[in-house]
Protein backbone atom coordinates (compact mmCIF):
# COMPACT_ATOMS: atom_id res chain seq x y z
CA UNK A 1 0.00 0.00 0.00
CA UNK A 2 1.37 3.66 -0.70
CA UNK A 3 1.61 5.79 1.91
CA UNK A 4 0.11 8.72 -0.08
CA UNK A 5 -2.69 6.72 -0.12
CA UNK A 6 -5.61 9.11 1.16
CA UNK A 7 -6.90 7.15 3.97
CA UNK A 8 -9.67 8.74 5.19
CA UNK A 9 -11.31 8.22 1.66
CA UNK A 10 -10.29 4.87 1.59
CA UNK A 11 -12.14 4.26 4.88
CA UNK A 12 -15.07 5.83 2.89
CA UNK A 13 -14.96 4.18 0.03
CA UNK A 14 -14.62 0.52 2.44
CA UNK A 15 -17.44 1.67 4.47
CA UNK A 16 -19.76 2.13 1.36
CA UNK A 17 -18.60 -1.19 -0.10
CA UNK A 18 -19.35 -2.82 2.96
CA UNK A 19 -22.88 -0.95 3.58
CA UNK A 20 -23.91 -1.46 -0.41
CA UNK A 21 -23.19 -5.18 0.22
CA UNK A 22 -24.40 -6.00 3.92
CA UNK A 23 -27.95 -6.85 3.11
CA UNK A 24 -27.63 -8.96 -0.04
CA UNK A 25 -24.64 -10.68 1.36
CA UNK A 26 -26.37 -11.73 4.54
CA UNK A 27 -30.05 -12.32 3.09
CA UNK A 28 -28.97 -13.70 -0.44
CA UNK A 29 -25.47 -14.95 -0.37
CA UNK A 30 -25.31 -16.54 2.86
CA UNK A 31 -29.17 -17.33 3.16
CA UNK A 32 -30.05 -15.70 6.35
CA UNK A 33 -33.20 -13.66 6.77
CA UNK A 34 -33.52 -10.03 5.15
CA UNK A 35 -32.13 -7.91 8.15
CA UNK A 36 -34.60 -5.00 8.30
CA UNK A 37 -33.40 -1.47 7.02
CA UNK A 38 -30.59 -3.64 4.81
CA UNK A 39 -31.86 -3.71 1.35
CA UNK A 40 -31.65 -7.11 -0.95
CA UNK A 41 -31.74 -6.73 -4.66
CA UNK A 42 -34.22 -9.86 -5.25
CA UNK A 43 -36.57 -7.90 -7.94
CA UNK A 44 -39.56 -9.32 -9.39
CA UNK A 45 -39.02 -12.90 -7.33
CA UNK A 46 -42.51 -13.09 -6.79
CA UNK A 47 -43.93 -11.15 -10.21
CA UNK A 48 -46.25 -13.72 -12.47
CA UNK A 49 -46.78 -16.06 -9.33
CA UNK A 50 -50.89 -14.83 -9.62
CA UNK A 51 -51.40 -16.36 -13.42
CA UNK A 52 -52.75 -19.78 -14.50
CA UNK A 53 -52.24 -20.96 -17.96
CA UNK A 54 -55.91 -23.02 -18.68
CA UNK A 55 -56.89 -25.14 -21.77
CA UNK A 56 -59.97 -26.28 -21.54
CA UNK A 57 -61.48 -29.20 -23.44
CA UNK A 58 -65.13 -31.18 -23.39
CA UNK A 59 -65.00 -34.47 -23.79
CA UNK A 60 -67.56 -36.48 -25.27
CA UNK A 61 -69.26 -39.62 -24.24
CA UNK A 62 -67.63 -41.07 -27.53
CA UNK A 63 -64.11 -40.43 -26.05
CA UNK A 64 -63.29 -37.62 -28.46
CA UNK A 65 -62.86 -34.06 -26.98
CA UNK A 66 -63.21 -30.64 -28.53
CA UNK A 67 -60.76 -27.77 -27.11
CA UNK A 68 -62.73 -24.90 -25.86
CA UNK A 69 -62.37 -21.17 -26.09
CA UNK A 70 -63.45 -19.86 -22.89
CA UNK A 71 -64.11 -16.33 -24.17
CA UNK A 72 -66.17 -17.67 -26.97
CA UNK A 73 -68.32 -19.98 -24.69
CA UNK A 74 -68.58 -17.01 -21.92
CA UNK A 75 -69.89 -14.65 -25.25
CA UNK A 76 -67.24 -12.37 -24.64
CA UNK A 77 -63.71 -11.20 -25.91
CA UNK A 78 -60.25 -11.37 -24.57
CA UNK A 79 -60.58 -7.32 -24.72
CA UNK A 80 -64.33 -7.28 -22.85
CA UNK A 81 -63.92 -9.90 -20.57
CA UNK A 82 -63.27 -9.27 -16.70
CA UNK A 83 -59.76 -9.60 -15.69
CA UNK A 84 -60.49 -12.71 -13.54
CA UNK A 85 -61.21 -14.68 -16.82
CA UNK A 86 -58.61 -12.85 -19.28
CA UNK A 87 -55.76 -13.58 -16.25
CA UNK A 88 -56.87 -16.20 -14.24
CA UNK A 89 -55.30 -16.03 -10.91
CA UNK A 90 -55.49 -19.79 -9.29
CA UNK A 91 -56.93 -22.84 -10.00
CA UNK A 92 -59.76 -21.94 -8.08
CA UNK A 93 -60.55 -19.66 -10.40
CA UNK A 94 -59.90 -22.01 -13.13
CA UNK A 95 -62.50 -24.12 -11.66
CA UNK A 96 -64.89 -21.36 -11.16
CA UNK A 97 -64.47 -20.41 -15.02
CA UNK A 98 -64.76 -23.74 -15.77
CA UNK A 99 -67.95 -24.06 -13.90
CA UNK A 100 -69.69 -20.74 -15.35
CA UNK A 101 -68.48 -22.24 -19.04
CA UNK A 102 -70.80 -25.34 -17.94
CA UNK A 103 -73.48 -22.99 -16.87
CA UNK A 104 -73.52 -21.71 -20.67
CA UNK A 105 -72.96 -24.62 -22.54
CA UNK A 106 -75.91 -26.31 -24.15
CA UNK A 107 -76.81 -30.23 -23.37
CA UNK A 108 -75.06 -31.91 -20.45
CA UNK A 109 -71.14 -30.96 -21.08
CA UNK A 110 -67.83 -32.48 -19.56
CA UNK A 111 -65.69 -29.33 -19.61
CA UNK A 112 -62.02 -30.58 -18.30
CA UNK A 113 -59.08 -28.80 -17.97
CA UNK A 114 -54.82 -28.97 -18.11
CA UNK A 115 -52.59 -26.49 -17.24
CA UNK A 116 -50.53 -25.06 -14.89
CA UNK A 117 -50.08 -22.05 -12.59
CA UNK A 118 -47.28 -19.74 -11.67
CA UNK A 119 -44.85 -19.94 -8.91
CA UNK A 120 -41.70 -18.31 -6.87
CA UNK A 121 -39.69 -21.18 -8.60
CA UNK A 122 -41.47 -23.44 -11.74
CA UNK A 123 -44.72 -23.71 -13.11
CA UNK A 124 -47.02 -26.66 -11.19
CA UNK A 125 -49.53 -28.68 -12.72
CA UNK A 126 -52.77 -28.08 -11.64
CA UNK A 127 -53.12 -31.23 -9.85
CA UNK A 128 -56.66 -30.34 -7.60
CA UNK A 129 -58.09 -30.38 -11.44
CA UNK A 130 -56.77 -33.39 -12.89
CA UNK A 131 -59.36 -35.52 -14.47
CA UNK A 132 -62.11 -33.51 -12.65
CA UNK A 133 -65.52 -32.60 -14.52
CA UNK A 134 -65.49 -29.32 -13.91
CA UNK A 135 -68.75 -29.44 -14.83
CA UNK A 136 -69.92 -31.63 -12.11
CA UNK A 137 -68.79 -29.30 -9.45
CA UNK A 138 -70.78 -28.39 -6.59
CA UNK A 139 -70.63 -24.93 -4.64
CA UNK A 140 -69.04 -27.24 -1.80
CA UNK A 141 -66.29 -28.50 -3.93
CA UNK A 142 -65.24 -25.19 -5.26
CA UNK A 143 -65.31 -23.61 -1.38
CA UNK A 144 -63.52 -26.44 -0.70
CA UNK A 145 -61.01 -26.08 -3.61
CA UNK A 146 -61.17 -22.02 -2.57
CA UNK A 147 -59.57 -23.28 0.57
CA UNK A 148 -56.76 -25.00 -0.92
CA UNK A 149 -58.32 -28.46 -0.78
CA UNK A 150 -59.68 -30.97 -3.49
CA UNK A 151 -62.64 -31.29 -4.95
CA UNK B 1 -4.01 -1.21 -6.75
CA UNK B 2 -3.05 1.72 -8.86
CA UNK B 3 -6.76 1.57 -9.59
CA UNK B 4 -8.12 2.50 -6.52
CA UNK B 5 -4.97 5.04 -6.11
CA UNK B 6 -6.18 6.71 -9.14
CA UNK B 7 -9.92 6.04 -7.78
CA UNK B 8 -9.48 8.04 -5.04
CA UNK B 9 -7.12 10.90 -6.10
CA UNK B 10 -8.77 11.52 -9.25
CA UNK B 11 -9.67 14.70 -10.21
CA UNK B 12 -11.71 16.06 -13.20
CA UNK B 13 -14.75 18.01 -14.64
CA UNK B 14 -17.70 18.56 -12.08
CA UNK B 15 -20.29 19.00 -15.39
CA UNK B 16 -21.28 15.16 -14.68
CA UNK B 17 -21.64 15.41 -11.33
CA UNK B 18 -24.23 18.44 -11.72
CA UNK B 19 -26.06 17.46 -14.74
CA UNK B 20 -26.31 13.93 -11.80
CA UNK B 21 -27.73 16.47 -9.85
CA UNK B 22 -30.33 17.81 -11.60
CA UNK B 23 -31.48 14.15 -13.21
CA UNK B 24 -31.96 13.20 -10.01
CA UNK B 25 -33.90 15.94 -9.01
CA UNK B 26 -36.02 15.65 -11.95
CA UNK B 27 -36.48 11.50 -10.96
CA UNK B 28 -37.01 12.46 -7.73
CA UNK B 29 -39.94 14.81 -8.81
CA UNK B 30 -41.24 11.96 -11.25
CA UNK B 31 -41.66 9.07 -8.76
CA UNK B 32 -42.89 11.12 -6.15
CA UNK B 33 -44.40 14.55 -6.86
CA UNK B 34 -47.49 13.56 -6.92
CA UNK B 35 -47.79 11.53 -3.74
CA UNK B 36 -46.20 13.84 -1.03
CA UNK B 37 -47.83 16.83 -2.84
CA UNK B 38 -50.08 18.57 -0.37
CA UNK B 39 -53.63 17.77 -1.87
CA UNK B 40 -52.61 14.08 -1.76
CA UNK B 41 -52.62 13.27 2.08
CA UNK B 42 -53.34 16.09 4.88
CA UNK B 43 -51.93 14.46 7.97
CA UNK B 44 -49.65 16.27 9.90
CA UNK B 45 -46.56 13.60 8.66
CA UNK B 46 -47.65 13.69 5.30
CA UNK B 47 -48.18 17.72 4.89
CA UNK B 48 -44.58 17.87 6.68
CA UNK B 49 -42.78 15.46 4.62
CA UNK B 50 -44.40 17.10 1.68
CA UNK B 51 -42.85 20.26 2.58
CA UNK B 52 -39.00 18.82 3.34
CA UNK B 53 -39.62 17.37 0.28
CA UNK B 54 -40.23 19.81 -2.01
CA UNK B 55 -37.47 22.96 -0.10
CA UNK B 56 -35.17 19.72 -0.34
CA UNK B 57 -35.62 18.61 -4.02
CA UNK B 58 -36.11 22.20 -5.25
CA UNK B 59 -32.96 23.18 -3.74
CA UNK B 60 -31.03 20.39 -5.12
CA UNK B 61 -32.36 20.69 -8.97
CA UNK B 62 -31.73 24.60 -8.49
CA UNK B 63 -27.90 23.77 -6.87
CA UNK B 64 -28.72 25.37 -3.50
CA UNK B 65 -26.26 24.59 -1.61
CA UNK B 66 -26.08 21.87 -3.26
CA UNK B 67 -24.45 18.89 -1.49
CA UNK B 68 -26.75 19.47 1.54
CA UNK B 69 -29.83 19.83 -0.19
CA UNK B 70 -28.92 17.18 -2.31
CA UNK B 71 -28.01 14.67 1.02
CA UNK B 72 -31.40 15.87 2.60
CA UNK B 73 -33.12 14.39 -0.35
CA UNK B 74 -31.47 11.60 -0.16
CA UNK B 75 -32.29 11.47 3.86
CA UNK B 76 -35.84 11.95 2.85
CA UNK B 77 -36.28 9.73 0.30
CA UNK B 78 -34.65 7.23 2.62
CA UNK B 79 -36.80 7.80 5.21
CA UNK B 80 -39.96 7.35 3.05
CA UNK B 81 -38.52 4.30 1.67
CA UNK B 82 -37.14 2.69 5.34
CA UNK B 83 -39.61 4.87 7.42
CA UNK B 84 -43.09 5.29 5.69
CA UNK B 85 -43.00 2.66 3.47
CA UNK B 86 -42.70 -0.53 6.27
CA UNK B 87 -45.37 1.84 7.93
CA UNK B 88 -48.07 1.51 5.88
CA UNK B 89 -46.96 2.61 2.22
CA UNK B 90 -46.57 -0.20 0.45
CA UNK B 91 -45.11 1.03 -3.11
CA UNK B 92 -42.24 3.36 -1.53
CA UNK B 93 -40.36 0.05 -0.32
CA UNK B 94 -40.12 -1.10 -4.11
CA UNK B 95 -36.66 -1.37 -5.27
CA UNK B 96 -36.88 1.18 -7.56
CA UNK B 97 -37.47 3.38 -5.13
CA UNK B 98 -34.96 2.08 -2.70
CA UNK B 99 -32.69 2.70 -5.51
CA UNK B 100 -33.09 5.86 -6.34
CA UNK B 101 -33.02 7.12 -2.54
CA UNK B 102 -29.59 5.66 -2.40
CA UNK B 103 -28.01 7.10 -5.32
CA UNK B 104 -29.43 10.75 -4.27
CA UNK B 105 -27.87 10.21 -1.37
CA UNK B 106 -24.83 8.63 -2.57
CA UNK B 107 -24.39 11.41 -5.33
CA UNK B 108 -24.47 13.99 -2.16
CA UNK B 109 -20.49 12.84 -2.18
CA UNK B 110 -20.00 14.20 -6.10
CA UNK B 111 -18.92 17.79 -6.52
CA UNK B 112 -22.47 18.37 -7.65
CA UNK B 113 -22.67 22.17 -7.14
CA UNK B 114 -19.96 23.20 -8.93
CA UNK B 115 -21.13 22.73 -12.33
CA UNK B 116 -24.94 23.83 -13.58
CA UNK B 117 -26.35 25.52 -9.69
CA UNK B 118 -26.74 28.61 -8.04
CA UNK B 119 -23.95 27.72 -6.14
CA UNK B 120 -21.54 28.08 -9.14
CA UNK B 121 -23.17 31.49 -10.17
CA UNK B 122 -23.22 32.91 -6.64
CA UNK B 123 -19.24 32.18 -6.34
CA UNK B 124 -17.93 32.48 -9.79
CA UNK B 125 -14.44 31.41 -10.24
CA UNK B 126 -13.75 30.52 -6.69
CA UNK B 127 -15.85 27.65 -7.48
CA UNK B 128 -13.78 25.60 -9.75
CA UNK B 129 -15.12 23.68 -12.32
CA UNK B 130 -12.80 20.85 -11.27
CA UNK B 131 -12.84 18.72 -7.91
CA UNK B 132 -12.24 15.51 -6.51
CA UNK B 133 -14.08 12.74 -8.31
CA UNK B 134 -14.34 9.65 -5.74
CA UNK B 135 -17.73 10.34 -4.16
CA UNK B 136 -19.42 10.46 -8.27
CA UNK B 137 -17.71 7.02 -8.36
CA UNK B 138 -19.59 5.41 -5.61
CA UNK B 139 -22.53 6.31 -7.48
CA UNK B 140 -21.15 4.16 -10.32
CA UNK B 141 -20.34 1.67 -7.58
CA UNK B 142 -23.86 1.59 -6.67
CA UNK B 143 -25.21 0.19 -9.80
CA UNK B 144 -22.45 -2.20 -9.98
CA UNK B 145 -23.56 -3.79 -6.73
CA UNK B 146 -27.46 -3.76 -7.88
CA UNK B 147 -26.42 -5.52 -11.07
CA UNK B 148 -24.16 -7.82 -9.32
CA UNK B 149 -26.89 -9.37 -6.47
CA UNK B 150 -29.91 -8.74 -9.22
CA UNK B 151 -28.04 -11.75 -11.63
CA UNK B 152 -27.08 -13.38 -8.67
CA UNK B 153 -30.50 -13.78 -7.52
CA UNK B 154 -31.95 -14.51 -10.85
CA UNK B 155 -29.02 -17.62 -10.98
CA UNK B 156 -31.63 -20.78 -10.09
CA UNK B 157 -33.20 -23.03 -12.56
CA UNK B 158 -36.35 -21.35 -12.36
CA UNK B 159 -35.47 -18.54 -13.96
CA UNK B 160 -32.04 -19.76 -16.45
CA UNK B 161 -34.60 -22.47 -17.99
CA UNK B 162 -36.97 -19.40 -18.95
CA UNK B 163 -40.10 -20.22 -16.75
CA UNK B 164 -40.25 -16.62 -14.47
CA UNK B 165 -39.86 -14.67 -17.37
CA UNK B 166 -42.92 -16.73 -19.30
CA UNK B 167 -44.85 -16.09 -16.08
CA UNK B 168 -43.94 -12.28 -16.17
CA UNK B 169 -45.32 -12.32 -19.43
CA UNK B 170 -48.15 -14.19 -18.94
CA UNK B 171 -49.45 -11.73 -16.27
CA UNK B 172 -48.56 -8.93 -18.05
CA UNK B 173 -49.79 -10.03 -21.93
CA UNK B 174 -50.75 -13.36 -22.37
CA UNK B 175 -53.03 -14.01 -19.65
CA UNK B 176 -53.97 -17.74 -19.43
CA UNK B 177 -54.23 -18.28 -22.32
CA UNK B 178 -51.30 -21.06 -24.18
CA UNK B 179 -47.86 -18.89 -25.08
CA UNK B 180 -47.18 -19.08 -28.95
CA UNK B 181 -45.07 -21.83 -30.23
CA UNK B 182 -41.60 -20.64 -29.95
CA UNK B 183 -42.27 -18.59 -26.96
CA UNK B 184 -40.82 -20.83 -24.26
CA UNK B 185 -37.05 -20.89 -26.34
CA UNK B 186 -37.43 -16.49 -26.24
CA UNK B 187 -37.90 -17.17 -23.17
CA UNK B 188 -34.67 -19.18 -21.97
CA UNK B 189 -32.61 -16.95 -24.31
CA UNK B 190 -33.84 -13.62 -22.79
CA UNK B 191 -33.21 -14.93 -19.39
CA UNK B 192 -29.64 -16.64 -19.89
CA UNK B 193 -29.01 -13.24 -21.76
CA UNK B 194 -30.37 -10.88 -19.03
CA UNK B 195 -28.35 -12.73 -16.11
CA UNK B 196 -24.93 -12.72 -18.39
CA UNK B 197 -25.33 -8.52 -19.23
CA UNK B 198 -25.85 -8.20 -15.27
CA UNK B 199 -22.79 -9.51 -14.89
CA UNK B 200 -20.98 -8.55 -17.78
CA UNK B 201 -22.36 -4.81 -16.67
CA UNK B 202 -20.40 -4.83 -13.18
CA UNK B 203 -17.08 -4.86 -14.51
CA UNK B 204 -17.24 -3.46 -18.30
CA UNK B 205 -18.76 -0.10 -17.43
CA UNK B 206 -15.75 0.91 -15.55
CA UNK B 207 -13.57 -0.17 -18.31
CA UNK B 208 -13.50 2.89 -20.35
CA UNK B 209 -11.96 1.37 -23.55
CA UNK B 210 -15.26 -1.36 -23.09
CA UNK B 211 -17.51 2.03 -22.28
CA UNK B 212 -18.21 2.53 -26.44
CA UNK B 213 -20.19 -1.00 -26.55
CA UNK B 214 -20.88 -1.98 -22.52
CA UNK B 215 -23.07 1.45 -22.15
CA UNK B 216 -25.33 1.06 -25.08
CA UNK B 217 -25.68 -2.61 -23.60
CA UNK B 218 -26.83 -1.45 -20.65
CA UNK B 219 -28.86 1.43 -21.92
CA UNK B 220 -30.97 -1.11 -24.45
CA UNK B 221 -31.08 -3.66 -21.62
CA UNK B 222 -33.10 -0.87 -19.06
CA UNK B 223 -34.80 0.44 -22.08
CA UNK B 224 -36.21 -3.23 -22.80
CA UNK B 225 -37.06 -3.50 -18.99
CA UNK B 226 -38.72 0.36 -19.02
CA UNK B 227 -41.12 -1.18 -22.22
CA UNK B 228 -41.65 -4.01 -21.38
CA UNK B 229 -42.25 -4.60 -17.61
CA UNK B 230 -43.48 -2.05 -14.84
CA UNK B 231 -40.34 -1.09 -13.38
CA UNK B 232 -41.85 2.37 -12.80
CA UNK B 233 -38.39 5.36 -12.29
CA UNK B 234 -35.59 2.40 -12.62
CA UNK B 235 -34.33 2.66 -15.79
CA UNK B 236 -34.33 6.83 -15.70
CA UNK B 237 -32.47 6.68 -12.40
CA UNK B 238 -30.03 4.35 -13.82
CA UNK B 239 -29.71 5.97 -17.17
CA UNK B 240 -28.70 9.42 -14.69
CA UNK B 241 -26.17 7.34 -12.82
CA UNK B 242 -24.20 6.20 -15.95
CA UNK B 243 -23.17 9.58 -15.69
CA UNK B 244 -21.27 8.56 -13.08
CA UNK B 245 -18.65 5.66 -15.05
CA UNK B 246 -17.72 8.28 -17.80
CA UNK B 247 -14.89 10.05 -17.87
CA UNK B 248 -15.99 13.46 -16.63
CA UNK B 249 -13.27 15.47 -19.22
CA UNK B 250 -14.81 13.75 -21.90
CA UNK B 251 -18.17 14.59 -20.99
CA UNK B 252 -16.48 18.24 -20.25
CA UNK B 253 -15.51 18.41 -23.90
CA UNK B 254 -18.86 17.06 -24.64
CA UNK B 255 -21.09 19.38 -23.93
CA UNK B 256 -18.69 22.13 -24.84
CA UNK B 257 -19.10 20.89 -28.34
CA UNK B 258 -22.51 20.24 -27.95
CA UNK B 259 -23.52 23.86 -26.64
CA UNK B 260 -20.99 25.06 -29.59
CA UNK B 261 -18.51 26.90 -27.02
CA UNK B 262 -14.85 27.06 -27.87
CA UNK B 263 -13.06 23.94 -25.79
CA UNK B 264 -12.61 25.15 -21.85
CA UNK B 265 -8.73 25.44 -21.68
CA UNK B 266 -8.89 23.95 -17.91
CA UNK B 267 -10.12 20.96 -19.19
CA UNK B 268 -7.05 18.14 -20.74
CA UNK B 269 -7.81 17.31 -24.63
CA UNK B 270 -9.27 14.02 -25.49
Amino acid sequence: MSADLPWPRLAAVAAIFAALNAGPLISQGLGYPPVPGLKTWRMYRGFGADICIARFEDRRPDGTSAPLDRFEVLKTTRADAPRYITFIPSEAQVARTGKTMCRRMPGKPHVFVDGECGSRYHWQPMTRLADVDLCGLTEADLGRIDKGGTP
Amino acid sequence: MSWLHAMLTEEGSTRSSGLLRILLALVLWTRWGTEVAFFFDQSPARLALGACFYLATTAMLLGVYSRASTAASGLIAMVMVHGFGPAGVEPWTHHHTAYLALATLLAALAPVGHSYSWDKWRAGDALPERAPLWGLRMVALHVSVVYFWTAWDKCFAAFLSGERLEMAFHQLYLGSDPAPAGFGTLMLVGAVLTVLVEYLLVVALWVRRWQWWAMPLGLLMHAAFFTLLPVGTFTATVFACYLAFLDADAVHRILDRVGGRPLDAQVPPG
